[in-house]
């Protein structure tokens, strides 16, 4: 009896540190084997781009239509552990999310680097009273906002410090269903929203909303820039042998952003299915974003003002400091 | 020989707890900190967040809920338990609505609270309360049903006065049942208050949690992660202290024999 | 204490009741047999206001306190011997401890008056519940089969226990038993009961009560009693006479 619980405990802890071993050579070995994609093995491989559902998905439908088959593929994610767990996988080598986010992973040592910037503002402050055209009109309303701690809750803060509104203007979080819920209903009546979702609303209420701000023309008239959102990184490793690939896709996405800005067309409407809208909402909402391209190095100066503006304010959305210029791609 | 017999009992607990730590530490080292920082830096993250003053303002938050979710899910609980024990009509009133209640999840019920109450209203302590809500009754219910009749029969029959019928008879009997509804519910609402506060809260533990998240400060997951664990396990050994019936003496008082 | 004109029907249908009626005096202890099952239990219960009959009166005396032994112990499980035994009491003063403290002293249970009931033998805490019956001073006292899971050498000390405190206290008290000798030792008045519905088979009184309780009934109505106990048929002589053998040594130890 007792030899057999020895033997039982012993055979747990060996398994156990087998399973240890095994769990470090897997993740060890995928990162060497995508690192170290042969060339010959490479080309017909398609590369895959993980993106959330945010307007750089559009231009990136483009691409899965019109690139050769099987050589460009599109993954999305949701939640920011999804967006993690597939950069530690190796799921793809081509990641978009929130300049924020990419920084913050940076900070933390992930292996990326940012390749370009392809979203700026198409963030809004609305209200439902059509007499409320000034922040300053907003003194000891309550303004939701999708997301505590988020660009939109620090953007938010910003506008309300420079224009000497802090702590006039209350400020509530939840998230974008149940705003555009609470909206609907009319148990709230200011919030802050992106776009392409701010367009369905405008929508069901058939244009009854007051845009108080549009962030893009606030930063605009700040700083003289554009204010960068979103944008696509690489696999540090994976970039290192695979600039033929990278400088294809770069001008690919570069093409299908202007495709996207001219003439949409089928585009818009597979891109409305991923979104989960309306054909008609989304086309109504393409002129509310702006979607640009810029590479990495000519983004750096508006990315270093933008990570800038939300370290002081929030310094941990962006990992604690802004990084260096290792983090533009092609430095 | 005794003591050996009981090290080795207890033995494979702490076993189990060491080799869970092990596993934790190895596995932290395979992998980088934010996907899974380690037991020592979630520890080290924990008091730098006391040392910041960030630990406590959310503690206090999430335990003001949790009391306050409690005390409802156990005053309504009980009350219509008991009331649904004594009369059976009652019973069959209110049964199958908590039995409904208890099987809507209470990640519907945070949705919807959400709604009802706003993003700033009681949602996380109105759900706390729902889902704790049909323990208190089926197990006060329970024990209103078990009540020892004959003891009570003797008491009527010995004219007995109610306050005595209530304290010795009537709530020893439901004192089993109360004790293991708050043993498992103060688990269940510990848990269910922190989940409800990352759904929805912007102030108690769930939302630094979600602030940490979205931050990509898995450490500080981790950490927060660790506190909820280790105070959700005390309150429950505290609980079940406090609500055990005390012992009341040895096993050698057995052998006690008749006098003649 | 009195029944008048009792009906009461049990679950399907079955009659256990049906018009019936039956006296006990006061300072009397009358006891009732009968075969099981034949609603012994019941009448106690009715006369104790536990179960309502469907028809008939009970009526006692207005404010009489009441005292029951359950066929259990019905003991509290959390409270000492002591304990339980002042727990029926109104009052708790000293001299109400003393009073307890002696009979339960002359149940043979002053060693074990803080042990709990779990740590108590089957017939200590039977004891137990008559001295809490007694303690309780009560006008009228029903007992269930008392003293049937003892065995005889508690039960002859149990015996001599009731009597004692019967004495002192001299309550009414209606004691069902199955057992005759016990009947003939405690009761003054014996009654056997029939079944469907209860009826009055035969009501003997004793001839003679002595002092300290003890009874006397007369040869015939012992023979009487025996034979409706026993067996309706009439016995033959060889049984009778040993009926007659076994009830001499419980006769003649009362006088």
């Amino acid at each position: 009896m007792k030899s057999i619980y020895r033997h039982a405990t012993r055979m747990f802890a060996s398994s156990l540190a087998a399973l240890i071993l095994l769990t470090g050579c897997a993740t060890t070995n995928t990162a060497t084997n995508i690192a170290e994609q042969p060339g010959p093995a490479a080309s017909p491989a398609a590369i895959t781009l993980l993106t959330p559902k945010a307007p750089s998905l559009i231009p990136a439908v483009y691409m899965e239509k019109t690139e050769a088959d099987g050589t460009f593929q599109i993954a999305k994610w949701d939640s920011i552990e999804q967006l993690l767990a597939g950069i530690q996988g190796n799921e793809a080598p081509l990641y978009a999310a929130p300049i924020n986010v990419g920084a913050n992973l940076y900070a933390k040592g992930m292996p990326i680097q940012l390749l370009h910037v392809n979203t700026y503002g198409s963030m809004y402050l609305i209200s439902l009273d059509p007499n409320v055209r000034e922040l300053s009109q907003l003194s000891n309303e309550t303004v939701y906002i999708p997301g505590q701690s988020g660009p939109p809750d620090i953007l938010t803060q910003h506008l309300l410090a420079k224009k000497g509104l802090q702590g006039k203007v209350n400020l509530a979080y939840g998230v974008i269903p149940d705003i555009m819920q609470q909206l609907a209903a009319g148990t709230i009546k200011h919030a802050v929203l992106p776009e392409p979702v701010l367009s369905g609303f405008r929508m069901k209420t058939k244009g009854k909303v007051s845009e108080v701000v549009d962030f893009q023309k606030e930063w605009q008239a700040e700083f003289g820039q554009d204010l960068p959102q979103t944008a696509v990184f690489v696999n540090r490793d994976w970039a290192k042998t695979h600039a033929a690939d990278i400088a294809r896709f770069e001008q690919s996405y570069q093409e299908a952003v202007r495709q996207v800005n001219q003439q949409a067309g089928e585009t818009l409407k597979i891109a409305a299915e991923e979104f989960g809208m309306p054909e008609a909402v989304l086309a109504s909402a393409l002129p509310k974003i702006t979607l640009l391209y810029k590479d990495a190095q000519t983004a750096k100066p508006e990315v270093e003002r933008y990570l800038g503006v939300l370290l002081q304010i929030a310094p941990d959305s962006i990992g604690g400091s802004v990084p260096d210029a290792d983090f533009y791609y092609g430095s | 020989m005794p003591i050996f017999t009981t090290a080795r009992n207890n033995w494979p607990s702490g076993l189990t707890y060491l080799l869970l730590l092990l596993t934790w530490e190895g596995l932290s080292r395979v992998y980088p900190p934010v996907i899974l920082p380690g037991p020592w830096e979630s520890l080290q993250t924990l008091i730098g967040l006391y040392e910041k003053g960030r630990l406590m303002e959310p503690l206090l938050y999430s335990f003001l809920r949790l009391a306050a979710g409690f005390g409802i899910a156990f005053l309504l609980g009980t009350g219509l338990g008991v009331f649904a024990g004594a009369q059976e009509l009652v019973f069959k009133l209110v049964s199958p609505a908590v039995s409904v209640l208890q099987a809507v999840p209470p990640v519907s019920w945070m949705l919807l609270a959400i709604l009802w109450l706003g993003v700033n209203g009681g949602a996380q302590i109105f759900v706390v309360a729902l889902a704790l809500f049909p323990l208190f009754f089926f197990n006060s219910l329970q024990g209103v049903r078990q009540l020892p009749k004959e003891l009570l029969e003797m008491a009527r029959v010995f004219s007995v006065n109610r306050r005595k019928q209530l304290v010795d008879i009537i709530l020893p009997a439901l004192a089993p049942f109360w004790s293991a509804a708050l043993t498992v519910s103060v688990g269940m609402g510990w848990k269910t208050i922190v989940m409800a506060e990352l759904i929805s809260g912007q102030t108690g533990i769930g939302a630094s949690m979600n602030t940490a998240r979205i931050y990509l400060k898995t450490e500080e997951v981790m950490a927060w992660t660790l506190l909820v664990a280790l105070l959700g396990m005390a309150l429950e050994v505290l609980v079940r202290k406090i609500t055990r019936p005390r012992e009341r003496r040895g096993s050698a008082a057995c052998d006690l024999q008749e006098s003649r | 204490m009195r029944f008048t004109g009792i009906s009461l029907k049990y679950g399907a249908g079955r009659l256990l009741f049906d018009n019936f009626s039956l006296e006990a005096a006061k300072g009397q202890v009358t006891c009732l047999m009968g075969t099981s099952g034949i609603g012994k239990t019941t009448l106690l219960k009715m006369a104790a206001g536990l179960i309502r009959p469907a028809q008939g009166v009970i009526s006692r005396d207005e404010g009489e306190r009441l005292g029951y032994v359950f066929q259990e112990p019905r003991l509290l499980p959390e409270k000492t011997v002591l304990e339980n035994v002042l727990w029926v009491l109104e009052q708790r003063q000293e001299q109400e401890q003393e009073r307890v403290l002696a009979m339960l002293d002359a149940a043979d249970l002053s060693a074990v008056l803080h042990a709990y009931p779990d740590q108590l033998s089957g017939g200590m805490r039977q004891r137990v519940s008559v001295v809490r019956a007694f303690a309780a001073r009560p006008g009228l006292l029903f007992m269930d089969e008392p003293f049937q899971s003892l065995d005889a050498a508690t039960r002859a000390g149990m015996h001599q226990l009731f009597r004692k405190l019967w004495e002192s206290e001299q309550p009414t008290v209606l004691l069902v038993t199955h057992d005759l000798d016990e009947a003939l030792a405690l009761g003054t008045r014996i009654v056997v009961l029939g079944c469907r519905p209860m009826n009055i088979l035969a009501d003997v009184t004793a001839a003679s009560v002595e002092q300290h309780g003890g009874t006397y009934f007369s040869q015939a109505d012992q023979r009487r009693l025996w034979q409706l106990t026993t067996g309706k048929d009439g016995r033959e002589t060889d049984d009778r006479k040993t009926a007659a053998f076994k009830l001499a040594p419980s006769g003649s130890s009362e006088i």
